[in-house]
């Protein structure tokens, strides 16, 4: 591995972090979308980091992706914003652009990296969560379209985005096929239905969606018919490197907070960092915080290598999602009565907190998925 | 239309407090809030100029106005040029305006964090034979022939129609990159910057640098320098909190807080 980090690098998750601290902390929008942050980091140009500029991107490596997206973390307190940017960017833009055909990149790429179409991913349904091969959501051959049937459970970004990557089966028998579409939302039989209230990511609205005979033109295939198993998978390893990237910054500003406060409290007459049982909670979060690091560097290089990065993607899920819930909660425990007020905002950064380990596959799947792959190497 | 901006960069330390990753040179605070109003008013077939007199990091400092959206970006840079006082700045800024030729507008910031001298936008005015608008907050219309500008003076807010060309100085700094955009600012990395000396401007080198300045800096000395004192919470009773912060009042205890009577 070689991932020496040039100057540029630095500069442009320096812009991120300048940018962040200025446009996006509004406290008044901590708990709902902003179409007005949303337009701001449209123009920041950030939403197409890795596109070519032949689409309006940026054309950066996923290293410079990585550095960035970690700036945004530590800059940026809303946590639900940042969620609707990586859903957008990883899970729906970049599927796109890695897998789509030229017609496909045409009619929705320029769009979505100017910000001017949002993206998001439909996978979950309520009976298949973790067990996702087991949905039920099917496409039917009409010649010059599809059908769709079928309903979409925990769609983040849902109320607000245009363009969904619908995963549905296409092939049923011993071994269900699946294909991946690209549905508008002004598709015919496409509904999405109310927002669903979560404990946190109170930005990133959340929704069920239907689709009820809708129809999908056969342009709007991505990637290969049958072969959306494959997409699929490559959607969880960039949600589990990216969307967890920005967890490693909001890691690095929640343990200064706390290394400022431990050093300005005092009680029995000694600052409050002087005790072990304080300052070992902090150097835990600085362990956490390098070895994620190293581990998200790592991914983006391989990434840039065009390498295969699912095990390692998983490992990092599990380690950043365990170690950023467990820093909130030290830091909660830091802050004692004043962690606990909604003043401080640490109670806020829990609740988002929580949800990394059950998002992208919980992290008991994720166990499977590293001891399933190393077993597969051993055998 | 044509629009120049002038650009002083300085040091970083001056405007933030962290970030050691940062260019050693930023754009001076008020330039940069008059440089962003300047962005916002531009129209279609307006084209904005940003020059900058400076050492070789200053191309940095340009760099970063083509990200934050002007067309062209001019350094004006030769060793004759160090040591410029404000006359001898003006001087240079002139001749460099008068060889973009056809400007309508040029827009400096009041002052800057370091030299914190404020004559130069008079002094260019002066120089270019242009009238001098100071104090200015915003620019609220441009066209061709004026510009309405909204200012403070003393204590009443102006709104002004001025014909042009003029000098305008903004009075206001603010250190929010509220218009970068970071395609704009990766194609600046690769931007040939134009760079004027002594020659592509004519200049008479002894009204420059050195040579051509009126004042002549002795010594800088760091005053005011912020101490740190202890700090106490006022916590206990009313009586020992009373008695401390009368304590503070009187000046007794070199104005460190304790919780001796």
């Amino acid at each position: 591995m070689d991932f020496l980090i040039s100057k540029d690098q630095i500069m442009l998750k320096n812009e991120i972090i300048d940018f962040a601290k200025n446009h996006l902390n509004d406290s008044k929008y901590i708990e709902t979308f902003s179409m007005e942050m949303w337009k701001e980091i449209c123009n920041l140009g950030l939403l197409g980091v890795t596109i070519s500029e032949e689409y309006g991107g940026l054309g950066e490596s996923y290293l410079t992706a990585a550095l960035m997206f970690e700036g945004l973390g530590y800059a940026c307190k809303n946590n639900g914003f940042i969620f609707v940017v990586n859903n957008h960017i990883w899970v729906s833009q970049n599927l796109i652009y890695l897998y789509g055909s030229k017609e496909l990149k045409e009619k929705y790429l320029k769009k979505m990296v100017a910000g001017e179409k949002i993206g998001a991913i439909a996978i979950t349904e309520a009976e298949a969560g973790s067990d996702a091969m087991s949905m039920t959501t099917h496409a039917e051959d009409k010649g010059d379209y599809y059908v769709l049937n079928g309903t979409k459970m925990f769609i983040s970004n849902g109320p607000i985005a245009d363009i969904f990557i619908v995963f549905a089966v296409t092939s049923e028998g011993t071994f269900k096929r699946y294909t991946a579409f690209v549905v508008e939302k002004n598709f015919e039989g496409f509904q999405v239905c109310e927002d669903i209230k979560k404990m946190g990511l109170g930005a990133c609205p959340t929704s069920e969606i239907v689709l009820n005979n809708c129809i999908v033109p056969k342009e709007n295939v991505l990637g290969t018919f049958n072969m959306g198993a494959n997409i699929m998978t490559a959607a969880l390893e960039w949600e589990r490197c990216y969307e967890f990237a920005p967890h490693v910054g909001v890691m690095q500003r929640i343990m200064e907070r706390c290394l400022e406060h431990v050093n300005n409290r005092k009680q029995f007459n000694r600052l409050i960092g002087e005790n072990q049982s304080i300052s070992h909670k902090i150097a835990d979060m600085q362990v956490s915080i390098e070895l994620s690091r190293l581990m998200l560097y790592k991914i983006a290089w391989l990434k840039d290598q065009g390498k295969s990065a699912f095990m390692d993607a998983s490992i990092f899920k599990l380690y950043v999602s365990e170690n950023y819930i467990k820093t909130c909660r030290d830091a909660l425990q830091i802050f004692g009565a004043y962690g606990y007020t909604k003043d401080y905002e640490i109670e806020r950064e829990l609740r988002d907190a929580l949800a990394c380990s059950i998002y992208s596959g919980t992290n008991e799947m994720q166990k499977n998925t590293i001891y399933n792959m190393i077993r597969s190497r051993a055998l | 239309m044509r629009i120049v901006m002038c650009i002083k960069p300085v040091k970083k330390e001056l405007v933030y407090k962290e970030d050691d990753y940062r260019e050693n040179l930023v754009i001076n605070p008020y330039d940069l809030f008059a440089l962003q109003n300047i962005i916002d008013m531009k129209k279609e077939g307006t084209e904005v100029i940003c020059i900058s007199m400076g050492p070789e990091a200053a191309k940095d400092t340009l760099r970063r106005c083509i990200g934050l959206g002007v067309d062209e970006v001019i350094h004006l840079h030769d060793k004759h040029f160090a040591g410029s006082d404000t006359i001898a700045t003006s001087y240079v800024l002139k001749k460099a305006i008068e060889k973009i030729s056809d400007v309508d507008l040029i827009c400096c910031g009041q002052k800057t964090v370091d030299g914190e001298t404020g004559q130069v936008s008079y002094a260019l005015s002066e120089q270019l034979k242009m009238p001098c608008i100071a104090q200015v907050e915003n620019i609220t219309d441009l066209n061709m022939e004026n510009v309405s500008i909204e200012r403070e003076n003393g204590e009443c807010f102006e709104k002004l129609r001025v014909k042009l060309p003029a000098v305008i100085s903004y009075r206001n700094c603010t250190t929010i990159y509220k218009n970068m955009n970071l395609l704009r600012l990766k194609r600046a990395k690769n931007h040939k910057i134009v760079v004027w000396d002594t020659n592509d401007l004519q200049v008479d080198k002894s009204m420059c640098g050195l040579k051509g300045s009126k004042t002549v800096v002795q010594d800088v000395n760091k005053i005011n320098s912020i101490v740190k004192k202890e700090q106490t919470v006022l916590d206990g009773d009313i009586k020992d909190t009373a008695s401390i912060i009368k304590n503070i009042i009187l000046g007794k205890n070199n104005g460190v807080c304790t919780y001796e009577k």
